[in-house]
């Protein structure tokens, strides 16, 4: 990062093929097109060089950071353009999967991406159905509670109620993967 | 006890239980606009609801893992490393803080735009000190008891990450002050705070920072200077960029302990 700081063109591209699949993989979930998933990795990207400095593994590995900073860039772009994104894309339901083992990708990157992966669907797929939803349309597609609430035409209190306990089991599911992994 | 019954239980203050009401939403980074500044505000001063949202952080940070792997557009690493390598060159080279910099400055060419940015601040910077003592020279109701005009202080700011930089002009006795920083990221929000010793924070104004990173203000306070133990540059992501605690002036005598009444918020 140190590197990256200074502007090494190297250390960009570098980040970049470690990194670029699970920031793209978020940024085309949360902006559900390809064009805009594609400019908001690039600034993704520049943000990342810009404060690589201010980056410490202390408070997560780099890649929860990059997607951290994906995350916030997507609500605010969201936000800004005062619209949803479309549903998922074709290509995101038919599964498209591919193979992390491909060029560019240490296995040390793929077996964390998938030892996350295989973490957070189990945790999800023990979501009541309307809990998940709550919680995807929050997370992915940055509506408030209020908007979930009156797209819904649920009570707010109920979604509310609704993300507590999504937040809660997925914590409580993950806390537990995590023990029994140990 | 479960979880639900940790955070009702915790929910000790009003603050304490609007941010348990809306710690889901903050985790999820979908809090409204008006919501969020009340709820840093008091996550700045209360480590119980930072540490619960610190433990919820775990399992959000978890859910980008959840989307299906897609490979971009193969020209993209080449039009990133593109915009990279012109945005690098454009972007003006950090100007390090006044007390360190002239080591570093001296011996090379330094880039005229960046030193002509921080010179025009930094001259804006003295010459708002001079209209600030010229102005409480003047007679005045308000000044005549406290403030002889002659007793301004420069404190400096200190940096988290050793890049920016800042200074406060200002009698402490006084509310109001100038302040200049430096080499900040314009992209982010930046906002003035104070603490006063019991620990009452308040936001004293936004921070407008230039494109070229300098900013300079002058800023009104809520009480006197010298009644506050810490005064701080705070990011939108919740942390400090620049603090300084104002019982340590670099161009004076240390600052009396003021013993007028605070006005209060």
């Amino acid at each position: 990062m140190q590197s990256l700081a200074e502007g090494h063109p190297e250390a960009m591209d570098l980040l970049y093929d470690r990194y670029h699949r699970p920031v793209f993989s978020f940024a085309l979930r949360m902006m559900g097109d390809r064009d805009q998933a594609e400019e908001l990795l690039q600034e993704v990207y520049l943000r990342a060089w810009r404060r690589a400095s201010r980056f410490t593994d202390a408070r997560g590995s780099l890649i929860s950071w990059l997607l951290s900073i994906t995350h916030n860039m997507a609500i605010d772009e969201i936000r800004k353009q005062q619209r949803r994104p479309q549903k998922q894309q074709a290509e995101d339901q038919t599964e498209l999967m591919i193979s992390l083992r491909a060029d560019g990708i240490s296995m040390d990157t793929h077996a964390i991406l998938t030892e996350r992966r295989e973490l957070v669907r189990k945790a999800m797929d023990q979501l009541p159905q309307p809990q998940r939803e709550v919680l995807e349309l929050a997370y992915f597609n940055g509506l408030t509670q209020r908007e979930i609430s009156e797209l819904l035409d649920t009570p707010l209190g109920t979604i509310k109620t609704r993300m507590r306990l999504a937040l809660r089991k997925m914590q409580e599911s993950v806390e537990l993967q995590s023990l029994e992994a140990t | 006890m479960n979880d639900h019954d940790v955070i009702d239980n915790l929910a000790e203050s009003d603050d304490c239980l609007f941010c348990s009401d809306h710690i889901e939403e903050a985790a999820l980074g979908i809090l409204e606009a008006e919501d969020q500044e009340r709820f840093e505000h008091h996550l700045s001063g209360c480590s119980i609801c930072r540490a619960e949202l610190a433990r919820l952080d775990t399992a959000v940070q978890l859910l980008p893992f959840a989307v299906n792997q897609i490979e971009p557009d193969a020209a993209l690493k080449l039009r990133l490393h593109e915009r990279f390598l012109q945005e690098r060159d454009a972007e003006p080279t950090r100007i390090p803080s006044p007390r360190k910099s002239e080591s570093r400055i001296r011996g090379r060419k330094a880039p005229s735009r960046p030193m002509w940015t921080f010179g025009s601040v930094f001259a804006g910077f003295c010459v708002a000190l001079a209209v600030i003592g010229l102005w409480n020279l003047l007679p005045s109701n308000e000044s005549s008891t406290s403030m002889s005009g002659r007793n301004f202080q420069v404190y400096a700011m200190q940096s988290s990450d050793d890049q920016s930089g800042g200074h406060i002009g200002a009698d402490p006795d006084s509310k109001d002050g100038t302040m200049m920083a430096w080499n900040l990221d314009p992209s982010e929000k930046h906002e003035i705070w104070c603490v006063d010793h019991e620990d009452n924070r308040w936001k004293v104004d936004d921070l407008v920072v230039a494109d070229s990173g300098s900013a300079m203000q002058t800023v009104t306070f809520p009480k006197e200077i010298s009644t506050y133990k810490q005064i701080y540059v705070m990011r939108n992501d919740g942390t400090q960029e620049l603090s300084v605690a104002p019982n340590q002036a670099i161009n004076g005598d240390e600052p009396a302990p003021s013993e007028s009444t605070p006005a209060g918020d």
